[in-house]
């Protein structure tokens, strides 16, 4: 069997992994839809399904679904290189840690990063803010599809060593350590054009940033309501280049 | 009737086309209410105001994280119903004080929004049950189809929950502001907008485990209020 999935079945896996929760159920979760995105392949591969892949590939199935591919790509491997016996001991081993690590990754870090991005552009070019959103989420998460299906399929004999030697996560935590400087660049400039004295922001960030770096929600609620309510009563408006107000 | 059927109808056709990204298809993110209040502004001529609205929802459900089998509250249909209140109430497009009555009105259908993603799910077992039946028959393409259905159930299930909301939300918001015409004008003395996104931020900042994010939501209010570029 070849070693590497050729690029129309891979085209093939990618697209019906789109819809990998399209009849997500509380029974089996995304069982179906791992088993849709299968089944050409297993037809494939055995001719005709049997009642032991059949059993093998569907009924409960649990991913972060940008990360599930990884475990498409290995089952198919395992299929085609006729050791089934390993399918269901891969889906146990692989589900938890596919899980975690990608909504950990994707829906905890990528997510907020790709949103707060775009607003911050969209402050600016508020249609720029949403391609911008758009693109670095999906930049990431289309890829991560794409390849992790290659690396699944090729790593199907070890498949939880490829896992835990990524530094995946690690590298986008890492990453998002640059936005709030970032963030810090554009408001020292919009002080600093609109004239507004730098000491009342920076008493304001400090202040936010103390309240939630001790984990209080409570003081930030404090803090952002009775700044938000005074500036509201000296009737400050927020003025953006595309905000006509004034 | 302040919403005509056309401007209903196109708002729910687009909400049940994007409210398919959520769960059922792709997570591109295009269901978040930035991309969708841009996509239903463009549709119903007023961008700017649309982005307002997605920015100050994008901020306060920044925080609703879909993991496992838990279902956030998404702010889709807030998003999307605000977008149309505002669009019906104001066709001048020139009253941005508008806007948080707009979002007052559309924020409880966040609850309409998880109740019927629930009830998706909750129909999708027994679509599980019946393929499975298909399958042990060795009827796969019907399997299949019932996967792809599933979605299509999604879309019109979507359709119809928005299209009621958006005709319920919009009369009611419509007959508020004919009842209280003052409303927008205290509205914009006391300078409702930044305090708006001030809520925003505050949910910002409440993202659990993840102080960048909160700090970074902070920031982006702190610009908002603060901005006269």
């Amino acid at each position: 069997m070849e070693t590497r999935l050729r690029f129309k079945d891979r085209i093939g896996f990618f697209i019906r992994s789109l819809s990998l929760q399209g009849s997500w159920s509380f029974q089996d979760m995304q069982g179906m839809g791992f088993f849709y995105a299968l089944s050409p392949w297993l037809q494939s591969v055995h001719g005709e399904l049997s009642k032991s892949a059949l059993r093998r590939n569907l009924g409960f199935f649990n991913a972060n679904p940008f990360m599930a591919t990884y475990l498409i790509g290995v089952v198919s491997k395992l299929e085609a290189d006729g050791r089934p016996e390993r399918v269901q001991s891969a889906k146990d081993a692989l589900m938890g840690p596919l899980g975690a690590t990608g909504d950990g990754l994707f829906w905890a870090t990528l997510r907020p990063l790709a949103v707060v991005f775009g607003l911050c552009v969209a402050l600016f070019s508020p249609f720029a803010g949403i391609i911008v959103m758009l693109v670095l989420f999906n930049a990431v998460s289309i890829s991560t599809r794409w390849l992790l299906l290659a690396k699944g399929y090729q790593n199907a004999d070890e498949p939880l060593g490829y896992i835990a030697d990524r530094g995946d996560q690690a590298a986008i935590s890492r990453f998002s350590q640059i936005l709030a400087p970032l963030l810090g660049f554009l408001l020292g400039s919009a002080a600093t054009r609109t004239g507004i004295p730098g000491s009342f922001i920076a008493l304001y960030l400090i202040a936010l940033v103390l309240c939630i770096r001790s984990k209080k929600v409570w003081p930030v609620v404090c803090v952002t309501l009775t700044l938000t309510l005074l500036l509201g009563m000296l009737g400050l408006r927020t003025q953006l280049p595309w905000f006509p107000l004034n | 009737m302040a919403v005509s059927p056309m401007v209903a109808l196109s708002a729910a056709l687009l909400g049940g086309l994007v409210s398919l990204d959520r769960t059922a298809f792709g997570q591109f993110l295009l269901s978040r209410p930035l991309p969708a209040a841009g996509l239903l502004g463009v549709a119903l001529g007023c961008p700017y105001q649309a982005v307002f609205i997605g920015m100050s929802l994008e901020l306060l459900f920044l925080s609703s994280l879909p993991v496992g089998s838990f279902i956030p509250f998404n702010a889709l249909y807030p998003t999307l119903i605000a977008v149309t209140i505002f669009a019906v109430v104001d066709p001048t497009n020139s009253h941005w004080e508008v806007i948080p009555i707009a979002i007052l009105f559309a924020l409880p259908t966040v609850w309409v929004d998880r109740l019927v993603e629930d009830l998706w799910r909750r129909s999708n077992d027994r679509v599980v049950s019946r393929a499975e039946a298909f399958l042990r028959l060795g009827r796969y393409r019907t399997a299949g189809t019932l996967h792809i259905l599933s979605i299509l159930r999604g879309f019109v299930l979507n359709t119809g929950a928005i299209l009621v909301c958006i005709w319920l939300l919009a009369e009611l918001a419509a007959l508020f502001l004919k009842q209280f015409p003052w409303m927008p004008e205290i509205l914009s003395l006391v300078g409702m907008m930044p305090f708006i996104v001030g809520i925003a931020g505050i949910s910002a900042a409440k993202v659990k485990g993840f102080g960048w994010a909160g700090f970074a939501g902070g920031l982006v209010l702190g610009f908002f209020v603060w901005s006269g570029i």
